[in-house]
């Protein structure tokens, strides 16, 4: 399959929009310097008003929409139209821009961060945003004790480690321990969206259940394993959005996803399953979008396990994955190969120099095999059961068997496969099928979230890199590439560090670059795909 | 007192004149037929389920470039699946699953149902009492919710699968076993034996159980239809037989997705069910017809 | 009386088993809540923050205390009728039951009465036709009913009728655009104490589909109990007598068959209604139905101990009280047997 980089579906004013940021555009690091500038032009209705309902597809709700508490993907996509952020990234282009924040300075040393908030911005409950607000909200991150948390609150913008402090009603100074050119992208992420303070007040950590924010669209009542509805927000300060109602609906069965997107029951979803891709072309019911490659479809390798501590044996398995074939029969041809291994096309730092790195050798891998003597080991493969994973898995069972291994699949419900993956003393698994979304279009997201052995997930739950002798060089390195400036330096450095990654440990073996497969009803016009495609929810330019 | 009335239902089925038995006669006579056919079809599916396998070199596994080929294609007589398997293949093999689950779980069930139907029947009283109070917990308990924490517990697959559904369908048979010894126990027979000195154990399984092995039997061969609907039911729903080995139920689930370029991926395995299932049904009528002349539902 | 006493007492030991039993069964289940939790949306988190985070969340939980103490605790909760709230987020498990557990008990009514017309009439048109082709028919047709496979059933139902020809809603329970608001979570009767008579047509054309797949499979059953009784009933000497008196046949069978073949009906319907209870909550999968059943099942996976609990509990015990029903129904109708088991 031709790899489609650009959003064909994009609507007009879009595209307009896109053209007009050419030129502006720098990297999100550079912005480390300079100030941000109020930003008229956004993805808002513009005044063209159609009202009417649109209606997501999402794959759960838990009734609870609270930025230091994730439940679902589609609970979280409340969050993001209920609250926004001090900066915001529309995924249409990667970069940051002022939302509540009007401006920044941020000091010679890179460590605080002064933000100067947009006055007259009104919350759904009336008050108006004052720098309490926003230290309230930030410090549901950053302080493990916040009253106002609830049970099991996952604070994922914890790992900044900041402070915050309001200088006076309308600045606030945001310190770190040391320099992080991430955080102005990290900050327009779910976990960084402001909250009423008064609310937070009031309902303290109830708060999930009555969210006030001062986004596009207000809360109006949350059914779990149901749906969410919201409501336009005829106040919000880029003006009101497209739609009257915004209805967040649970569909999890992917034949009944389908169905809904051609009967009109939902309005749209990035859930489409990819195997209804060559029908959804042919209807023209629908509108299908070929968003950009934003995600990881990945297979992470637990070096820890004895049947795969020799570094040849994760070689071999990398060199026995017929890629294509995975991209053409699990993802019906959306998906690409992955060129630049774990920066998808979307991102900064691409670079298909290291395409040699995800490359289908099976001869070169029953070499290698033979090479150590592992000829008949048993290797068992672990995945989700929903979507393209367990397709996937047959493949890489077959691959595996082709290059003289033994391979048994378990797959597992998508709700229980951190619980599996955490497991390491349980049910035995050497090889985990999933993926890594972009939440934030950032290499760091990717490269910097799998590749740093001191991280939690990927490198010492899944693959045990941090284990690995030497590899807490990648702390420095990824730390160094985070904090330069965008352009061919941090483009290089990037790939140093993916290189010397698979080459010396190859505990991540790239299936794809992918994007979530997003499909709108025919009327549907001005949504924002790119977001969507990436788990975030921008509707508010939507019309029905 | 539901297993009361469950009985008496079955009973005042008895033949109420003559005419009406000949009616009867007659009408099992024109249904034979359809048991027959019913017959051979389970005698069938078990022997390409359990044989097929050893006489075909076909492959279930083998993955090609070659997706969705259509019926009839040269070396694919039923085409292929999404994966370029070989769909016949997979029909044959995809057929164990089923059986071995369905049978084992009926196994399962009529040991257990059946020992604790009869035990409780014969000894009635407390020992009674309590057992059905475990067949009500059994029964109260859903099943979906059980199938799934034992899955849970134990990993996907078969295993997991047959005691799930073994102990849900125990209690239908525990009713059962327990209204028919409960009728025994007061015969002659059974007192006589008991006179004459024979252990409890002896009389249940020597004594009680060869007169009520009828109805038991046809009985279970209903369950068994039960059995395979659950069996495929839930490894349609992921809960069973993990991919890539074929099974009828996963392969309808997998195929779902391609209802309308390939609809043969879903009907073909969910036909086959569906006629696994309903001749096991007309087999157990059958059997209880042959086997327990007094009910006639 | 003393019977139908001890009837419903038994209940309790049968409820607290089951509890004890899914108590024990979640925490023996591999996967912790905490750990789920704890990666949730927080994936960039360092192996130390995330172990910190994983504990913290343990001990809110309170999952860091010994199995007894956490069963004690349970057991208080149960005995003050406080079922807790979700592990994700703090909904309570009282009102997610109580959303739930209307809409399946409207499923499995819906399907029992479709099951009910179904069986009754073919049950007695077989009865009518006794050993005729009709009869027959009915009767393979019954063996078929309900051994159909109700996932393939499901499926094709929302292709045909969802799908291709468009006519009913495949998902759901009501429209969005309704702005439905339940006060007792009935519809009918939420449509008739919120005066919205506007409800209840969408409403009914989302129960059909799932409604139907679920009492196909039951119908077959009816069929056959409804034809059995109704053939005692009519070698009766009642039956002949009133035939005799002239009655019209359909005079008969409604005043004299139907009302005496009616006991023994009633009986297994009520005996059925469990099956049928079991049967929505795989029913409600296919059809994203949002009752119990996807609540208990999501929540497995979740490893949201507290609403597999109450959830568990309120499908039992609405299992359990409805055989008490119908076996004191048994014994109030049935004088016969009143008079053999007291």
């Amino acid at each position: 399959m031709v790899e489609q980089i650009g959003s064909v579906g994009l609507s007009r004013r879009s595209l307009l929009r896109a053209a007009a940021m050419i030129g502006a555009t720098t990297g999100v690091a550079s912005l480390m310097a300079s100030c941000g500038v109020a930003d008229g032009g956004s993805s808002s209705g513009d005044g063209e008003r159609s009202g009417g309902t649109l209606t997501l597809g999402i794959d759960g709700t838990s009734a609870i929409n609270d930025p230091a508490f994730y439940t679902t993907v589609g609970d979280w996509m409340a969050v993001d139209c209920i609250c926004r952020g001090l900066t915001f990234i529309s995924f249409e282009t990667t970069e940051v821009q002022p939302d509540l924040a009007e401006s920044w300075d941020i000091s010679a040393d890179g460590t605080t961060y002064t933000f100067h908030l947009r006055k007259g911005v009104k919350f759904h409950d009336g008050t108006e945003l004052t720098s309490k607000d926003v230290v309230a909200s930030l410090n549901r991150q950053f302080n493990k004790d916040d009253p106002t948390l609830p049970k099991g609150a996952s604070r994922p913008l914890s790992s900044l480690n900041a402070t915050i402090r309001a200088i006076d009603d309308m600045t606030v100074e945001l310190k770190l321990p040391r320099p992080d050119g991430t955080t102005l992208a990290r900050l327009s992420d779910i976990g960084g969206r402001i909250i009423s303070a008064a609310a937070l007040e009031k309902y303290g950590a109830d708060i999930g259940k009555n969210l006030v924010g001062a986004g596009p669209f207000k809360f109006v009542s949350a059914t779990s394993g149901q749906q969410v509805v919201l409501e336009a927000f005829d106040e919000y300060y880029k003006g009101r959005p497209g739609v009257d109602q915004l209805v967040l609906k649970q569909v999890q069965d992917p034949s009944t996803i389908v169905s809904s997107l051609i009967s009109g029951d939902i309005s749209a979803t990035q859930f489409t399953p990819f195997s209804a891709a060559p029908r959804l072309r042919n209807d023209d019911n629908v509108t299908v979008y070929d968003t950009p490659f934003g995600f990881d479809a990945i297979m992470m390798l637990d070096a820890r396990k004895p049947a795969l501590k020799e570094l040849e044996v994760r070689q071999a398995i990398n060199y026995a994955i017929d890629r294509q074939a995975i991209i053409d029969q699990a993802f019906f041809g959306i998906a690409g190969l992955p060129k630049g291994y774990a920066i998808p096309p979307a991102q900064p730092c691409y670079d298909e120099s290291l395409a040699d790195l995800s490359a289908y050798d099976p001869d070169k891998a029953r070499e290698l095999v033979r090479s150590v003597g592992a000829e008949g080991r048993t290797l068992h493969i672990i995945a989700a059961s929903d979507s393209w994973h367990p397709k996937a898995a047959q493949i890489v069972k077959q691959n595996l068997e082709d290059v003289g291994f033994k391979a048994e699949i378990e797959t597992v419900e998508p709700a229980t496969y951190f619980s599996r993956i955490f497991d390491t003393n349980g049910q035995f698994h050497e090889l985990m099928i999933w993926e890594r979304n972009s939440y934030v279009p950032d290499p760091d997201n990717m490269v910097g979230a799998m590749a740093s052995p001191s991280q939690a997930v990927y490198s010492n739950a899944a693959s045990g890199l941090g284990t690995l002798a030497g590899a807490e060089v990648f702390d420095e390195l990824l730390y160094q590439a985070k904090n330069m400036p965008s352009g061919p330096e941090r483009t290089k450095l990037y790939s140093e560090i993916q290189r010397k990654w698979a080459t010396e440990y190859m505990t991540l073996v790239m299936l794809a670059v992918a994007t979530n497969f997003t499909v709108s009803g025919a009327n549907v016009k001005g949504l924002n795909v790119d977001a969507l495609s990436n788990f975030r929810c921008f509707p508010e330019g939507a019309r029905v | 007192m539901s297993e009361q009335s469950a009985l008496r239902v079955s009973r005042a089925a008895a033949p109420a004149s003559g005419r009406a038995a000949a009616l009867r006669r007659r009408y099992r006579l024109l249904r034979r037929p359809l048991a027959l056919v019913s017959w051979a079809i389970l005698v069938a599916v078990l022997v390409i389920g359990f044989f097929g396998p050893l006489v075909t070199d076909l492959d279930p596994l083998r993955q090609t470039r070659e997706a969705f080929l259509p019926i009839g294609s040269p070396g694919h007589p039923l085409g292929t699946d999404d994966l370029g398997r070989d769909v016949l293949a997979r029909m044959i093999y995809g057929a164990r699953p089923l059986l071995v689950v369905s049978l084992v779980a009926t196994a399962l069930a009529a040991v257990l149902g059946i020992g604790i139907g009869l035990v409780a029947g014969y000894f009635g009283g407390r020992v009674d009492w309590w057992l059905m109070r475990l067949i009500d917990l059994a029964v109260a308990f859903p099943s979906i919710l059980l199938i799934i924490l034992i899955v849970a517990g134990m990993g996907a697959g078969e295993t997991g699968l047959t005691l799930g559904i073994g102990l849900a369908l125990a209690p239908g048979l525990a009713r059962l076993a327990r209204a028919l010894a409960l009728r025994e126990s007061a015969k002659d027979y059974v007192s006589a034996a008991q006179i004459g000195g024979a252990r409890t154990p002896g009389i249940i399984l020597t004594e009680i159980l060869p007169n009520v092995a009828g109805p038991l039997l046809a009985q279970s061969i209903m369950t068994l239809s039960t059995a395979a609907g659950f069996a495929a039911g839930l490894s349609y729903i992921g809960l069973g037989i993990q991919p890539p080995t074929p099974d009828w139920g996963y392969m309808v689930a997998a195929g779902q997705e391609f209802l309308f370029n390939a609809p043969r991926l879903v009907l073909l395995p969910a036909l086959a069910t569906l006629v696994f299932v309903v001749a096991c049904n007309f087999v157990g009528d059958d059997l209880r017809d042959v086997l327990d002349p007094r009910s006639n539902r | 009386m003393k019977r139908a006493l001890l009837r419903l007492l038994a209940v309790i030991p049968v409820l607290l088993a089951l509890s004890t039993i899914v108590f024990l069964a979640m925490r023996w289940i591999p996967g912790s809540p905490a750990t789920s939790l704890a990666a949730g949306g927080n994936m960039n988190a360092t192996a130390e923050e995330f172990t910190q985070s994983e504990e913290r969340i343990r001990v809110a939980l309170g999952l860091d205390q010994p199995l007894w103490k956490q069963y004690l605790t349970f057991l208080g909760d149960l005995v003050t009728l406080d079922f807790g709230t979700s592990f994700y987020g703090s909904n309570s498990v009282l009102k997610l039951v109580g959303e739930a557990l209307p809409a399946t008990i409207e499923l499995t009514v819906a399907a029992m009465l479709i099951a009910i017309l179904i069986g009754v009439v073919t049950g007695v048109i077989a009865a009518w036709k006794k050993d005729t082709v009709v009869d027959g028919a009915i009767r393979v047709g019954a063996t078929v009913s309900f051994s159909l496979p109700w996932f393939a059933l499901g499926i094709l139902g929302v292709v045909v009728f969802g799908v291709v020809l468009g006519w009913l809603p495949i998902i759901g329970r009501l429209p969005n655009s309704l702005g439905y608001h339940p006060t007792t979570g009935f519809v009918l009767l939420d449509a008739i104490l919120q005066n919205r008579p506007e409800l209840v047509w969408p409403w009914v054309k989302h129960l059909i589909l799932p409604a139907t797949t679920l009492a196909l499979s039951m119908a077959g059953f009816i069929t056959r109990i409804v034809r059995t009784a109704v053939l005692e009933v009519l070698g009766d000497d009642f039956v002949r007598t009133a035939r005799m008196k002239g009655l019209s046949e359909s005079a008969v069978l409604r005043h004299h068959v139907l009302r005496n073949a009616a006991l023994p009906i009633v009986t297994v319907l009520g005996l059925q209604f469990g099956a049928l209870l079991g049967g929505s909550l795989i029913t409600e999968m296919v059809f994203a139905y949002p009752g119990v059943g996807n609540l208990l099942v999501s929540a497995v996976h979740q490893r949201d101990y507290p609403i597999v609990q109450g959830a568990a509990l309120a499908v039992a015990f609405l299992f359990v009280m409805v055989n008490v029903v119908v076996d004191l129904l048994y014994l109030v109708l049935d004088p016969r047997l009143r008079k053999v088991t007291a």
